[in-house]
């Protein structure tokens, strides 16, 4: 029998299977959330099960996580991305202390304990600075694709001041304007979300392992310029997307295992 | 929005009170304070004030009292107050203000369009910077906007104890507003009748104090939303005699609550403390919806600023006592005090956590919350969580996010309760 965790973030949806016996992980899907998040869980998890030849019927229980946590219609119960996030990463790293979530729509600074308990957060408050929505609509103005955002970063950066994404889209085509290249200011955009991320994680305090997740931990700069200014060096997830479904699917087994 | 106007739940998690005098007496202060400026031979003049000035003083002289921080949130509640903030904002307020400011003065600028069409037109205003020292350019805004007097209360902010130099200082502006009022009259107060509003005063504030205590109780007998709702006599109308009877019938029925079990909410399990300003336009959707999760808040830190008694033999020891509780509230004291007093709370209420609503539009009650929220759970071992919001300016409140926050640390609380 399996366990299903399903995380619809704002940008990403992702689905994880695990086997409740091994604890050992079956596979996984990820896609854009769309604007219909309720068909996204659908597919997303109709597509995973397809490829895993498993049947609804042997997932012995579904945890919902994420934005649209609640539009998953066939989930058992839903937890927060937080919980979720704690819980995934601790089963990867068990050395981990402080979770750095760099998500679509915000940013998270997690604290846990030796046995993977939660003991503090902070999140970035209403503003999208420090976020992935932030990392994208910058890609766009620059035309670039946001998978290809680190490998294009040049060592000189143009500084990026504004931290809020609307100034920031502004400042950028400013600096467009006045002939920067264009490698330049990816190293700025890339700064100005590290030093976001710095000071939300300052507010639960830095303590190794400090492991890096969500969509943003895949662009190696930004990893790169928050570990310097950490001073502090980060680990990063094999698949960083997947680790909030991984924990929903976790937190399932053992709600399974506590009945 | 209640829970039974958006239909969504037809079982509701919470108890409702019975004790209406506290809505009648609100609704007749409103209308009063529209109706008998209007008699020309009963001379009545209105005051606004600041919620930290010495009301009694006031009372005792017959002056109508109004408080735009009230009437700031009752827009909030009435989803009116954006509308109001920006009409200030037009007139070149600037959007990080005080948003009871904002909210306020919008009101003062074109009162035709606004709930209630404004507060009635006051004669004299009364500040003090005891709460913030917004109100100080405030109601400055608001004198040269009418041409009315304005007496300024200074209340030096207390670092560890209040200094003797600074007490006096106080006390002495005390005397003064007394002889302000009477310029402004006309008319001597009668020291009789000031002692009385006084000893009014301090009956209703230890009905109201033995009502917040009686929340220590489980299940709490009450909850943060029925505390933010009842409160509005006591900060409005102290040292009236109508004001003792909502407070004694409201402890009637707390005291029954308690004597049969009875809850605010029906399935307490979780027990958290509120710190700042309600967040006045989602009120009764946040915690409501905590309260389905078993979530109540028996304490909070905005009710409780309402909760020290002035009392005194004689007059002069009574306003004493009356520079005292006015230059020591809560917003005016550092943050030691309030991590002394928060942790006190923890201890006396029997707290799971601690909700520090970081707000806006308020610096003054939200400074330094990071610190205090970090030295609060070294010292007690529970946990808080901080969410953004803004008490009457809902652009700067994200549901979604607060929800995420608020869930979260449901479940870090669940955690370390139960395991």
């Amino acid at each position: 029998m399996f366990t299903l965790g399903v995380d619809i973030g704002s940008i990403s949806a992702k689905a994880v299977v695990l086997d409740i016996d091994t604890k050992n992980m079956e596979g996984w899907n990820i896609m854009p959330s769309g604007f219909n998040t309720k068909e996204t869980a659908k597919i997303l998890v109709g597509d995973l099960l397809k490829k895993l030849d498993i049947t609804m019927a042997k997932v012995a229980m579904t945890i919902s996580t994420g934005y649209s946590r609640k539009n998953v219609d066939f989930s058992t119960s839903q937890v927060t991305e937080i919980s979720c996030q704690a819980k995934g990463i601790h089963f990867l790293f068990p050395t981990a202390r402080t979770i750095i979530d760099i998500g679509g729509q915000d940013s998270k600074a997690i604290k846990i304990d030796s046995h993977g308990h939660l003991n503090d957060f902070e999140m970035n408050d209403k503003c999208s600075a420090g976020t992935g929505r932030f990392l994208e609509v910058m890609a766009n103005s620059l035309q670039v694709p946001l998978d290809k955002m680190d490998q294009l970063a040049s060592k000189e950066i143009v500084p990026i001041s504004s931290t809020c994404t609307v100034f920031a889209e502004s400042e950028v085509i400013s600096r467009i304007a006045q002939g920067a290249e264009r490698g330049a200011i990816i190293g700025g955009i890339h700064e100005s979300i590290a030093t976001k991320v710095l000071s939300l994680v300052g507010r639960v305090g830095i303590e190794p392992d400090v492991i890096i997740t969500g969509g943003v931990a895949k662009n190696s700069e930004v990893v790169k310029a928050l570990e310097e200014k950490m001073k502090q060096n980060a680990l990063i997830p094999e698949e960083p997307q997947i680790t909030g479904a991984l924990g929903a699917s976790l937190i399932a087994i053992d709600k399974l295992k506590k009945n | 929005m209640s829970e039974e106007k958006t239909g969504k739940d037809t079982e509701r998690a919470y108890n409702k009170l019975y004790s209406l005098k506290y809505k009648k007496a609100m609704q007749s202060y409103y209308r009063n304070s529209k109706l008998l400026p209007m008699v020309p031979f009963l001379k009545k003049k209105v005051a606004w004030v600041t919620s930290g000035s010495p009301v009694e003083l006031l009372v005792s002289a017959g002056i109508i009292v109004l408080y735009p921080e009230n009437y700031a949130a009752i827009l909030g509640g009435s989803k009116t107050s954006v509308q109001a903030c920006q009409v200030a904002e037009n007139e070149g307020f600037n959007k990080e203000l005080c948003s009871y400011a904002r909210c306020h003065l919008g009101t003062v600028f074109k009162p035709q369009e606004s709930l209630m069409k404004g507060l009635s037109k006051p004669d004299l205003l009364v500040s003090s910077n005891n709460i913030c020292g917004t109100v100080v350019k405030w109601f400055n805004t608001i004198a040269e906007y009418y041409n009315i007097p304005l007496f300024h209360l200074d209340t030096p902010p207390i670092t560890g104890t209040q200094e003797n130099h600074v007490f006096d200082y106080v006390r002495e502006q005390i005397d003064d507003l007394v002889e302000f009022i009477e310029t402004h009259t006309g008319k001597k107060i009668n020291h009789e009748k000031m002692l009385n509003t006084f000893e009014l005063s301090n009956t209703a504030t230890k009905l109201w104090m033995d009502i917040l205590k009686s929340c220590r109780n489980i299940p709490s007998p009450l909850n943060c939303p029925d505390r933010f709702i009842t409160m509005a006599p006591i900060v409005t109308q102290r040292g009236l005699k109508k004001t003792i009877k909502v407070y004694e019938d409201l402890l009637t029925e707390v005291q029954t609550r308690v004597n049969t079990g009875l809850g605010a909410i029906k399935n307490e399990k979780i027990r958290l403390l509120w710190d700042n300003i309600a967040i006045w336009y989602y009120l009764y959707p946040f915690f409501n919806e905590l309260a389905k999760r078993g979530v109540v808040f028996p304490v909070d830190t905005y009710t409780n600023a309402w909760a020290n008694p002035i009392s005194g033999r004689d007059l002069d020891s009574a306003l004493d006592a009356a520079a005292k509780v006015y230059s020591q509230v809560y917003l005016n004291q550092d943050l030691g005090y309030r991590i002394d007093l928060i942790s006190e709370l923890i201890e006396e209420y029997k707290i799971d956590g601690f909700v520090l609503h970081s707000n806006k539009a308020c610096k003054r009650y939200s400074m330094g919350m990071l610190s205090y929220k970090k030295a609060i759970t070294d010292r007690t071992g529970v946990p808080g969580v901080i969410i953004d919001a803004d008490m009457v300016d809902s652009r700067n409140f994200s549901e979604e996010q607060t929800w995420t926050r608020m869930e979260s640390f449901i479940e870090l609380v669940e955690q370390v309760k139960f395991g």
